[in-house]
């Protein structure tokens, strides 16, 4: 039985070798595109990753974790950088060469890195924020960190 | 048994244009074996560090170097750790000496980058982040640090001018380095007013992209005596990984992997912060040798800052730190950067330093030399 090639892509530019076959990149962004983000927990020893894994650091096979869903999307902005010097495949794919990358952290301790989108101020570490989606076309999806 | 350093040798680091990956190690080996007494013949295995295949183009590299070398009919082969694989070089060739695989053991570390722009560069470092979850959003190399750099400010009060502090003394050894890639001091004015790279890291908050060649040969007290009669010994050799994702880090104001390196390496060389009188840290950015300076002891956790601006890693202040002019002013060809730390050790424990030899000569030394975003930490003891 073939995997389904994944038929998005995660964030503003990727590199197609680490989605081939991948269904699991596929389930992950399709939840994506409900508004939903989802990680994985492994039933066998308990740890719980977000951004989800397809399998566990204890070791066991794939079958042992199970998707589950982080409802609460507000969190504080554990930190963030403005990129000044972009890398070349970012600013060819968005024609920005700066732009402000963070990383959220939700209140169960879990911090997910993203882009803040949308700032009307500098940033400042501690401020609250809420982590929100968006399809950037028929291929790819993000999620970005907007000030609340 | 003891393991020791018995040889070493260095090229100069820069913009070398028609330098080969294997000319720049030839540089390295010439003066190696020209200034101790050990031959090829004595060499039982070598060990090649180079971390950035991308940048130069040939594939499985150790094998073009030995033969360049002459060393290709002994057994050598490739280690590599992103900007850790000069230490983890070394750290191969003292378990194959260890094993009673080898007596003495050529480490080589090299890299070519200038090869590329420094926006193929910039391109090619931003995937040393997790290519799924971190590279997706343009996190440039600078960014990882720069987002360290961030919350020690935020969280421990440490300033845009500590960092540049940093920048201004590793620029001052640098200067007097006739080996460094950058010869040129900087004024704490100019520094703090650098172009931004990724806020708030400037221009002179970032080391060089260089190329350059270290070597140095390893060696168990039976055969050292026969290379030099000072050899400098390998006492502590601590080592850890880390999560691939800074996200995931248990701090974001620290490198858990240097802790716990370090933690080992001073037990196993019984040694502590206080005895260390010469290191050479991993200064890829500013930040990262005030996070060193926490994180090896030399000062408490978040008074990092206070450390450089009471000058307490300058020649004469409690821990001398890069007095080589660090990876910023010297040069970081990444996979040779951890046996460029380990010949400052050797020159500095020696009183051979070619610029900026501490006096008195000191007797402990230790290299802290860390790869990608704090993934890989070794930390290293010598003494005399």
């Amino acid at each position: 039985m073939s995997k389904q090639v994944s038929k998005n892509f995660f964030g503003y530019v990727f590199d197609k070798k680490v989605y081939d076959g991948s269904e699991f990149m596929q389930t992950f962004i399709d939840h994506l595109k409900e508004g939903k983000l989802y990680g994985t927990k492994c039933k066998k020893c308990g740890n719980a990753y977000l951004p989800p894994r397809e399998r566990c650091q204890c070791n066991t096979p794939a079958e042992s974790m199970e998707w589950f869903q982080q409802e609460d999307l507000t969190g504080t902005l554990a930190t963030f950088t403005v990129i000044r010097f972009a890398p070349d495949a970012i600013v060819d794919k968005t024609g920005e060469d700066t732009y402000v990358i963070g990383i959220i952290e939700f209140e169960n301790g879990k911090r997910l890195m993203a882009q803040l989108r949308g700032l009307m101020s500098m940033p400042k570490v501690g401020m609250a924020v809420k982590l929100d989606f968006e399809d950037l076309d028929s291929e790819r999806i993000t999620c970005k960190i907007k000030a609340v | 048994m003891k393991v020791g350093i018995g040889a070493v040798g260095h090229s100069k680091f820069g913009k070398r244009l028609g330098m080969t990956i294997y000319d720049l190690v030839h540089e390295a080996t010439e003066e190696l074996f020209s200034k101790f007494n050990v031959t090829q013949k004595d060499i039982d295995a070598s060990v090649v560090g180079l971390a950035g295949d991308q940048f130069n183009g040939q594939g499985a590299p150790a094998a073009i170097i030995a033969d360049y070398i002459g060393v290709h009919e002994k057994s050598s082969f490739r280690a590599e750790a992103a900007c850790a694989t000069g230490s983890h070089a070394i750290r191969s060739a003292y378990g194959l000496i260890h094993a009673g695989l080898a007596n003495t053991v050529l480490v080589m570390g090299v890299e070519r980058m200038t090869a590329v722009t420094s926006k193929e560069a910039t391109e090619l470092m931003s995937r040393a982040g997790d290519l799924r979850w971190e590279y997706p959003f343009g996190c440039s190399f600078p960014g990882f640090y720069a987002m360290f750099a961030t919350r020690h400010m935020a969280k421990y009060g440490t300033t845009r001018e500590h960092l540049s502090m940093v920048g201004v003394k590793n620029h001052k050894y640098g200067f007097a380095n006739p080996r460094a890639h950058l010869r040129k001091e900087v004024s704490l004015e100019e520094a703090v007013n650098a172009i931004m790279i990724a806020e708030p890291l400037n221009l002179y908050d970032c080391s060089m992209i260089s190329d350059g060649g270290a070597a140095i040969v390893l060696a168990n007290e039976d055969v050292i005596k026969k290379y030099t009669d000072t050899p400098v010994w390998l006492t502590g050799v601590g080592s850890s990984n880390d999560t691939m994702k800074i996200a995931e880090r248990p701090s974001l104001t620290s490198l858990s992997a240097a802790k716990r390196a370090a933690a080992a390496a001073y037990k196993m060389a019984n040694k502590s912060p206080s005895d260390i009188g010469v290191a050479d840290v991993h200064d890829c950015f500013t930040i990262a040798e005030i996070l060193a300076y926490e994180d090896l002891g030399f000062c408490n956790k978040g008074e990092g800052g206070k450390f450089i601006e009471e000058e307490q890693s300058y020649a004469g202040g409690k821990t001398p730190v890069n007095v080589d002019g660090g990876l910023k002013s010297k040069g970081h060809p990444v996979g040779c950067t951890g046996v460029s730390q380990a010949v400052t050790m050797y020159e500095q424990l020696t009183g051979t330093a070619p610029a900026s030899q501490l006096d008195p000569v000191p007797e402990v030394g230790l290299q802290h030399n860390v790869g990608q975003s704090g993934q890989f930490v070794n930390v290293f003891i010598y003494e005399r």
